[in-house]
């Protein structure tokens, strides 16, 4: 089987693209957060929202640094062909560890800030008897993102693990 | 084609420039010489390739992925990769090697985006050595079992084992895979025992 150069360049331009537009809706939903709390920073009489929607702002502005600084991954590295397998496949899966592993660092605890002040100041002016509906929905909140950031950091250690075991693998005689 | 330089271009360049600045110049003047050729060279390299390999790259995609559709796919994926990874060729191994090792990468990669989305067992040589498979003698029984067992290995023991159906020697599978010698000279012999152990039918697939 032999493609044409001409489809070659084509797909190669199209798996690349699939990138992008994954960090494109990235950017987006970075935008719309941005878009949202700015205009409840500008909009809002009281200081309280004000300071959390400005938090909340610079945790987007943030991400989205991030993800501009980090580059979009190659979808197919030029260098495979220079690389040994085990090599290769060990850089693969620590890339993937590391993403993982950062994720509270650069996805979630950004916006941490922010919402943990809109969530103490909408429970302190709540009425008393609407307060503990409050209290429970910021709970349930709160559990979800940690059982994310848990679920992400115990994939990095399956994937540590996986090294390891290549490492031994490719170690042993 | 091509770009020649004018001998007052260089005087210029030595008058004007600090000598990291030349060198980076004349590297850069190099290049614009060469990017025709180099693009030629990537093209021949790739065409050479494909007619060589072709059916051996056919071979590993159905041994890293068993759905048709998704195997068409990574068979389209490792050309591309191949393609592209001949603008980099530096001839420090040979066209096999390169054209091997690009194919089983990208076939890694395609294993490791599929557990991702559907996570799955996948066992060692050490494990299949210890079970006892009941006997196939028919050929083609064989050898679909054979492709079924294959495709459910970690990756590493799937690279050696296909690399091994395909010919290649101790040295190269050393050479393609960063296995030391010892290490595969251990798994080519768990692959021919359970080979000729489980797999009778299948005995003469390796070609």
């Amino acid at each position: 089987m032999k493609i044409p150069v001409e489809e070659l360049r084509a797909k190669a331009a199209k798996f690349q693209s699939r990138i992008h537009w994954r960090n494109a809706r990235e950017y987006v939903a970075a935008l719309v957060v941005i878009a949202t709390f700015g205009r409840a920073l500008w909009k809002n009489p009281h200081i309280v929202p004000r300071i959390a929607s400005a938090l909340i702002v610079a945790g987007a502005i943030y991400i989205v640094w991030h993800l501009w600084k980090s580059g979009a991954p190659k979808f197919l590295p030029a260098d495979m062909g220079r690389v040994d397998c085990v090599r290769f496949y060990r850089r693969e899966l620590e890339r993937q560890r590391d993403l993982l592993r950062s994720v509270w660092k650069w996805y979630i605890g950004p916006l941490i800030p922010g919402m943990a002040l809109s969530f103490i100041y909408a429970v302190a002016i709540a009425p008393a008897d609407r307060r503990w509906h409050r209290v429970v929905g910021g709970a349930v909140l709160a559990a979800f993102i940690w059982i994310i950031g848990w679920m992400n950091q115990r994939a990095a250690g399956r994937l540590d693990g996986r090294i390891a075991e290549l490492d031994r693998e490719a170690g042993s005689v | 084609m091509g770009y020649a330089p004018a001998r007052r271009d260089h005087c210029a360049l030595i008058r004007h420039y600090s000598f990291s600045t030349i060198t980076r110049l004349c590297c850069k003047k190099l290049c614009a010489v060469t990017t025709t050729s180099d693009v030629r060279g990537q093209n021949d390299l790739y065409e050479q390739a494909a007619t060589e390999y072709g059916a051996a790259l056919a071979r590993l995609a159905r041994g890293y992925e068993g759905d048709p559709d998704k195997r068409r796919d990574l068979l389209q994926e490792i050309h591309v990769a191949l393609w592209r990874s001949f603008g980099g060729f530096d001839g420090l191994c040979s066209l096999r090697t390169w054209v091997y090792r690009v194919a089983h990468n990208a076939a890694a990669s395609h294993v490791i985006r599929q557990r991702r989305a559907r996570p799955h067992m996948m066992v060692s040589l050490e494990e299949v050595d210890a079970l006892r498979i009941e006997p196939e003698t028919d050929r083609n029984v064989a050898l679909s079992r054979l492709t079924d067992l294959i495709r459910r290995l970690k990756p590493l023991d799937r690279q050696v084992i296909l690399a091994w159906l395909d010919g290649m020697d101790a040295a190269e599978i050393g050479e393609l895979t960063g296995l030391s010698s010892g290490n595969v000279a251990t798994k080519v012999h768990r692959i021919k025992s359970i080979l000729a152990r489980d797999f009778q039918g299948a005995r003469n697939e390796r070609s």
